[in-house]
């Protein structure tokens, strides 16, 4: 039988929700177990293997100077990168506000001569170069499961190009959109099995955006039903990231 | 690779670094999480949005934070919801701690008991019981997404009450399994009492919340000491303050630390545990040695088992259709508190006549125990001059587990 794979399940700055998505796992991660070995998780292992390893899953956002010292290391030592959650792929929920507002905030809560060390809010594809990314606030264990194990056969692993809106329809619910609810659907990433407007909660968008999403003229659809205020609130949450747009804009000006 | 990965205390929700000054008799917990300004994050939003928003402060307890933040919005816009959905509420609430105690005592905790690296390594030594913590993790992950849409991140519960709620027949199933499940969680637990817990003892006040039943949602804080206080006071009576070794805020009551959760809730409620709760606990408390947290933790496990229970018989015949109420949005400001697994979590907003949060303030268990947890490491280095320098460290380590700090949640 061949080696194992070397996995490694590394979290920065975030809520940990993703990684726990690997114990929801239960009896299947000791299958798992068979083929593949965890050398380094801190937050169920002692003792920690410094690499190299197979595939690193890193979730969270990199938000100290050690968190990015660490994932370039990370970067060195690892096979492949998979970005785990929308923290991790996208500036997750920390990129909901734009860096000037961040730089405020933080002297609101903690003294007005705090600096931040990291300024900015970015996804790991920022710093360093990433081979997979799952999408998901939190990533669901499905879609891990299929990640996970499409890295034991070697099989090549395919996104889904199609929005929640695919799966929502496929269950039959009432259109939420059509009801005059700000639902995010037709613009945000499917895979979720349509889970919000399956219990009445329309989405919010934690997949982040679709492939070739046409988030403008959505924008302009969704002012119209709550206001241009509260459409664009909406869209900063997991579509856009106004930590990114800033980003965008000076690159435009320079 | 260098260091970098490895100083961090392992088997903890979050990122801390454990510093001793052993000439002083001084440690410090550093903790490094980077800013996560949840309580920024939601100025200028939607009031709607605060619930999910907050949630994501912590991956191991967001039910507990989605709830705080609705009863905290529900004082501020006058809502009262009706019996049935305060009940469901608590069906969600006993999971939530149902499933992070799972998870902290058996994933994250029993290793240090067993002298094993990681709770994977059970299913080699002890299958029996690791079979036994598979099924009660399942059940507590399925029990919440059952009710909450997903088991983390909750979706159905607003502010009003629930989205949707599932049918009946499907509480009384999943109740079935509860009751199945119940002898193996007891045995799991009297494993706790079992375990070698290291002699410690510092007295210190205890704090949790006033409610009919053993604690999970109240309006009054109740403490050891004697003086109790309205949720609505308590930015009067607990104070935070920054310390510059770390991102998280220590919390303080008239100038001294305090411990809030397992410990303090039995401590103080030991009488209104559940039957069989209560048979596990008679003889081991009250206790000052916080090592046996998990102890408490064994006991809750079982005694919320039992809660969700009694609770799924209480909402029988509630008409589930009538899930959510209407209310006015309107101008106003309301703290609420709720008991999360590591106790008293407290959220605050203000919001302007749209609705729009213009203030907001929350402080989460971890962070009032913070000053606690650094007083007993110091109470440690006091009573361990006979053990080497390593081997203080990493009681102290093990200490810091037995509080189940969540790092993540104190950096919000």
């Amino acid at each position: 039988m061949k080696d194992k794979i070397k996995v490694a399940i590394f979290d920065l700055t975030d809520c940990e929700g993703c990684e726990l998505q690997f114990l929801a796992f239960r009896e299947k991660l000791l299958d798992l177990e068979k083929s593949i070995e965890i050398t380094n998780w801190r937050l169920a292992k002692a003792k920690n293997d410094n690499g190299p390893f197979d595939v690193a899953f890193i979730e969270g956002s990199p938000l100290t100077l050690d968190d990015i010292e660490m994932i370039k290391e990370i970067r060195q030592s690892a096979g492949a990168i998979v970005a785990l959650g929308d923290c991790a792929s996208l500036a997750g929920i920390p990129g909901i506000v734009n860096p000037r507002e961040r730089e405020a905030l933080a002297r609101k809560v903690y003294g007005k001569n705090y600096e931040l060390a990291v300024k900015r809010v970015y996804p790991l594809s920022h710093y360093i170069t990433i081979d997979y990314h799952i999408r998901g606030c939190p990533v669901t264990e499905p879609e891990l499961e299929y990640v996970v194990s499409s890295l034991i056969w070697g099989k090549v692993l395919s996104p889904k190009p199609f929005p929640v809106c695919l799966q929502c329809k496929a269950k039959e619910n009432h259109c939420l959109l059509l009801e005059g609810k700000a639902c995010l659907g037709p613009i945000t990433k499917g895979g979720c099995g349509a889970l919000c407007p399956s219990v009445s909660h329309r989405c919010y968008g934690c997949y982040g955006p679709a492939k070739g999403a046409n988030i403008e003229p959505f924008k302009k659809h969704l002012s119209e039903v709550v206001g241009r205020d509260e459409a664009s609130r909406q869209l900063h949450f997991f579509i856009t990231n106004p930590s990114m747009e800033e980003e965008n804009k000076e690159k435009k000006k320079a | 690779m260098k260091e970098i990965l490895g100083h961090y205390i392992t088997k903890i929700e979050g990122h801390g670094k454990l510093k001793v000054d052993f000439s002083k008799e001084r440690a410090e917990l550093n903790v490094d999480e980077g800013e996560r300004l949840f309580e920024g994050l939601v100025l200028g939003r939607n009031y709607e949005d605060a619930p999910l928003i907050s949630a994501r402060i912590c991956g191991v307890c967001p039910t507990a934070h989605t709830f705080a933040a609705i009863d905290a919005l529900e004082n501020a816009l006058d809502i009262k919801v009706p019996e049935h959905i305060a009940d469901y509420r608590k069906i969600m609430l006993s999971l939530q701690t149902f499933q992070s105690h799972v998870l902290h005592l058996f994933f994250l905790a029993t290793p240090d008991y067993l002298n094993i690296d990681s709770a994977l390594d059970l299913a080699e030594k002890n299958p029996a019981v690791f079979q036994i913590v598979l099924g009660l993790k399942r059940l507590a992950d399925e029990g919440i997404e059952l009710i909450g849409g997903r088991s983390i991140h909750p979706v159905t519960p607003v502010v009003g009450g629930f989205t949707k709620l599932p049918d009946y027949h499907e509480l009384l199933l999943y109740k079935n399994r509860l009751e199945k499940n119940l002898v193996h969680a007891i045995e799991a637990a009297k494993l706790f009492a079992k375990f070698h817990y290291p002699h410690m003892e510092r007295e210190r006040e205890y704090l949790s919340l006033q409610d009919s039943s053993y604690p999970l949602i109240g309006e009054e804080v109740i403490s050891s000491m004697g003086k109790s206080f309205k949720v609505s006071d308590y930015q009067k009576n607990i104070s935070e303050k920054v310390n510059s070794y770390s991102t998280a805020k220590f919390s303080t009551k008239d100038g001294k630390g305090f411990m809030v959760g397992s410990i303090a809730r039995v401590n103080l409620k030991f009488q209104l545990l559940n039957k069989n709760a209560l048979d596990l606990a008679k003889g081991l408390f009250p206790t000052n040695n916080p090592f046996k947290n998990n102890l408490a933790q064994a006991v809750e496990m079982v005694h919320y088992m039992e809660e969700i229970i009694l609770l799924i018989d209480k909402v029988k015949g509630a008409d589930v259709a009538a899930s959510r109420i209407s209310y006015e949005v309107k101008a106003g400001k309301g703290a609420g508190c709720i008991e999360a697994p590591r106790g008293l979590l407290f959220h605050y907003y203000e919001l302007n006549s749209k609705g729009i949060i213009i203030n907001c303030d929350i402080i989460t268990p971890t962070a009032q125990n913070l000053t606690s947890i650094e007083d007993d490491a110091d109470e440690l280095l006091k009573i361990n001059h006979h053990l080497s320098r390593k081997e203080q460290e990493q009681q102290i380590e093990m200490l810091i587990r037995a509080y189940d700090p969540c790092i993540t949640c104190s950096v919000h």
